[in-house]
């Protein structure tokens, strides 16, 4: 019920070692969260600065998303590489962020990492070239443990964000309402109608929504989302 | 650059049945100002505004061509800009966001022969905000697959360019392309 439009553009990437590079990217949502329009992953151009030490990509990103409820927000992952001057391409390294959660413009600076390998590895890519890579790329956004994992920090990626949302206030008065995360089917119908045609109709539904307990809380919130 | 929107000014275009289509105006209004190249002169450019199927024009146009401009002898300015100021007026109606329009500024110049070529693309979503915001674009070139490729495009002066200036502002199948980044942009 609440639609988030992401509108940007990944930018370019700066401080890595060697300066061709290009960033395959992708979007992981969670359960809940619907993609209308847009590309959920692509690859950039690769980029050498004639000038500068910054990469320019400059990779659109234009997103409609639909969700229901407020948790598994989404993510970026970015994984940056390197063509070096054979054309092969070498791992840079891996990076995420959260799609920010508020409307407007939003810069993102994004530091990325790479696994080292064994120092046998180390001194095989010293004069053969290549890089260590995780076998499991979805390591990069999950909380599990890393601890075994021993990496160096590489450069930054630079992304470049403007968000407009909407509904999102409605959704998160409705949530606390219910003492849920999702939302039914019928109240937000109800209370979509609402909001666009009547806006006392609109604090009605939301008092129907919440226990006894939390009446206060949740019309204060109502209230707020009204005029918001 | 100013822009003017009102998402507050729904209007409904009303239908016959039941349903009404919500419509938003947004209205553009700035100028593609100069150019920062190092290593070029005698610049113009070209912009056209990009915008989704949901998306109508109500007045102004959406390109435009600038003149051919030269950076400033003046051995004081080290900006070294280019200076086109080229004024960008466009309003236009939708029903969704999605689409939301952006504009695509291409820069050409004559190479040491006397060719037009071309010297950088760029570009950016407008803005989402009305305030008045100076964007800036860095722009990038699409280089030559081989060396031989490069030197006869250096003769000829036929050097990689895009068909169409739109795919810039597309997602898809940009992995085939190298770029040689030229670093400074056009700004907004």
């Amino acid at each position: 019920m609440a639609e988030v439009h992401v509108l940007g553009q990944i930018q370019g990437a700066r401080h890595f070692e060697r300066n061709s590079l290009f960033c395959r990217w992708e979007l992981r949502t969670g359960v809940g969260w619907k993609v209308v329009t847009g590309l959920t992953e692509g690859q950039t151009q690769s980029d050498t600065p004639s000038c500068g030490n910054s990469c320019v990509w400059a990779h659109p990103i234009d997103l409609h998303l639909h969700t229901k409820g407020l948790q598994d927000w989404p993510k970026l992952l970015f994984e940056v590489h390197q063509v070096d001057k054979y054309g092969r391409s070498v791992l840079a390294g891996y990076g995420f962020c959260n799609i920010p959660s508020t409307p407007g413009l939003h810069n993102l600076v994004i530091p990325t990492w790479r696994p080292r390998g064994s120092p046998r590895d180390r001194f095989r890519q010293f004069f053969l070239g290549g890089s260590t890579q995780l076998s499991e790329p979805e390591l990069v956004c999950s909380s599990e443990d890393r601890y075994q994992l021993s990496t160096e920090s590489t450069g930054t990626v630079l992304v470049q964000l403007a968000l407009v949302t909407t509904l999102l206030l409605l959704l998160g008065a409705l949530s606390a309402g219910q003492n849920a995360t999702e939302v039914d089917d019928e109240i937000v119908t109800n209370a979509t109608a609402a909001y666009y045609e009547d806006e006392s109709a609109l604090n009605e539904t939301l008092l129907e929504t919440s226990t006894a307990a939390d009446n206060e809380e949740v019309a204060t919130t109502a209230a707020n989302a009204s005029t918001a | 650059m100013s822009k003017d929107v009102s998402p507050n000014n729904f209007g409904r275009s009303s239908a016959e049945g039941a349903s009404s289509r919500q419509f938003f105006v947004v209205s553009i209004s700035g100028s593609v100002e100069a150019a920062e190249f190092p290593e070029h002169d005698e610049l113009y450019c070209r912009y056209f505004v990009e915008f989704g199927s949901d998306w109508q024009i109500i007045s102004g146009v959406a390109e435009g061509m600038s003149q051919i401009s030269k950076k400033s002898k003046c051995h004081i300015d080290d900006r070294q800009l280019c200076v086109w100021n080229l004024p960008v007026e466009l309003t236009l109606k939708s029903t969704n966001i999605t689409g939301w329009p952006k504009i695509v500024v291409s820069v050409y110049g004559n190479d040491s022969f006397g060719n037009d070529v071309v010297r950088g693309y760029a570009w950016s979503f407008v803005p989402l905000e009305s305030t008045a915001t100076t964007l800036s674009m860095p722009a990038f070139v699409p280089a030559s697959s081989s060396k031989l490729q490069e030197m006869t495009a250096w003769f000829t002066g036929r050097r990689p360019e895009f068909l169409n200036p739109a795919i810039v502002v597309h997602g898809e199948s940009r992995e085939r392309e190298q770029i040689l980044f030229i670093f400074c942009p056009p700004m907004f």
